[in-house]
């Protein structure tokens, strides 16, 4: 016994090394095996923590490029404001205070969560009612149609995309200015991908041209009128034959969609009280 | 060993916070990656006791494997560097006339340091590289990823030396 004790005192450090050695060599092939349920893993508390710092350290970094597609949007935005047009009709006074009141404003806010696979896909937003958002508001991003807010909380909002079967938008052809519906029927109906949508209703009368842009009407709640959807890429007679069906393909590219404006109608109180005191009195 | 101890957290501290934040980031076309964080270990005095080290070793590879998702690769690999690093240091042998010194280039001189450091940044290189890559079939690739990043982790080891590292007691 105390031969063996010796030379266990003897050899201690290789002891060690051997045990320490063998530790970790298992604790690597079980982390080879297991990945996700190893026992070191980075979803750990404290290292968890570190790499959300360093993701807002990178987020940061980031800024600049953020920063030129922020200002290119609002450039082109600024680009569709009256202001930027020249007014040439000299016949009509031009007070420009008493000629246009301001009817929209709009709120910017960040996409935090969005789906575009599913069949009926839905975004988060950053901002909610302490930030002034209604249910029923548009949202659109910087060249094109995102969707309608659906549900708020004081400090988020939910948003049905414009990719959902519920999708129903008031649109025109911006040439021959007829009228359709926007939907998306998810994969299911066309195979429509989520850069594409189907203008349907469309009356059989309308000649349609490949390549027409198609604009929103301003007949939908909420949505400004003449705001750029997407453009034609072919069209056919409805089975029905009583209608035609426009494929068009979106402008917006819900895949790389980071910023997005909410629209607030500032009449819209004023819409609704008129229409419910004179056409829903009966 | 004792009377050091606070220099020796910090250095520590400094240096997984460095690799898992900045070094853990460098990577040459997928080959090349770097792991000056062994430092720690190559700057332990020459009389430290060789079961502390061993255990230093290991508590400081599983810290990296916690931040790298490597289970105990890093361990692995820094435990036999603990274990030889005495054999290596009688080997290179010292001008320094103190029983107990600390191996930096100012100790050691530069040429006893070099030797003193590629040794042990290969052999942790090589079984890390190996562990990670798990197979022989890779033999060649691995080998060329070992050779390179030694080159990287050596280069870096050194510049931190001249940077940072004062003569103890001065």
């Amino acid at each position: 016994m105390k031969n063996l004790l010796a030379i266990l005192y003897k050899n201690h450090l290789l002891l060690l090394f051997l045990f320490l050695e063998i530790m970790a060599i298992t604790f690597a092939i079980q982390n080879n095996n297991f990945q996700r349920a190893s026992f070191i893993n980075s979803a750990s508390y404290v290292t968890g923590n570190t790499y959300e710092v360093m993701n807002n350290f990178s987020s940061y970094m980031d800024l600049k490029e953020k920063n030129a597609l922020l200002a290119d949007s609002l450039a082109k935005l600024k680009s569709q404001t009256l202001s930027a047009y020249l007014k040439k009709d000299t016949s009509v006074t031009k007070v420009s205070d008493t000629l246009y009141k301001q009817r929209y404003t709009y709120i910017s806010a960040e996409v935090l969560h969005q789906s575009i696979h599913k069949a009926n896909n839905f975004l988060t937003l950053n901002k909610g009612s302490d930030d002034g958002i209604e249910v029923g508001m548009a949202v659109l991003g910087a060249n094109g149609v995102v969707g309608k807010v659906n549900g708020i909380s004081s400090n988020f909002s939910s948003v049905l995309s414009l990719l959902n079967s519920q999708t129903k938008l008031s649109c025109k052809l911006k040439k021959t200015k007829s009228l359709g519906s926007l939907v998306w029927n998810g994969k299911q109906a066309s195979g429509l991908s989520y850069r594409q949508a189907l203008l349907v209703d469309v009356p059989l009368t309308t000649k349609i041209t490949v390549g027409d842009t198609v604009v929103t009407s301003g007949y939908s709640d909420n949505f400004p009128g003449g705001i750029p959807v997407g453009k034609v890429l072919d069209f056919s007679i409805e089975s029905d034959g009583q209608s035609q069906d426009v494929k068009i393909e979106l402008f917006l590219d819900f895949n790389i969609l980071d910023h997005v404006f909410i629209v607030r109608d500032v009449l819209r109180e004023e819409k609704d009280s008129v229409e419910i005191k004179y056409q829903n009195a009966n | 060993m004792l009377e050091h101890l606070p220099r020796y957290i910090i250095t520590a501290f400094l240096l997984i916070f460095c690799q898992v934040m900045i070094f853990n980031q460098i990577h040459f076309s997928n080959v090349i990656s770097t792991y000056p964080y062994i430092l720690f270990l190559l700057l332990l005095p020459s009389n430290t006791n060789n079961a502390l080290a061993l255990v230093l070793a290991f508590s400081l590879g599983i810290i990296l494997d916690f931040f790298s998702d490597s289970g105990g690769m890093h361990a692995a690999a820094c435990v036999p560097i603990a274990y030889i690093r005495p054999f290596i240091l009688r080997t290179v042998g010292t001008e320094s006339k103190k029983d107990s010194y600390t191996p930096t280039i100012k100790d050691l001189g530069f040429n006893r340091y070099l030797t003193y450091a590629a040794i042990i940044v290969l052999i942790h290189h090589t079984i890390l590289f190996y562990m990670e890559a798990f197979e022989f079939s890779l033999f060649f690739t691995t080998l060329l990823k070992t050779i390179g990043s030694s080159v990287l982790t050596l280069i870096f080891i050194v510049i931190i030396q001249y940077l940072f590292i004062k003569e103890p007691g001065k």
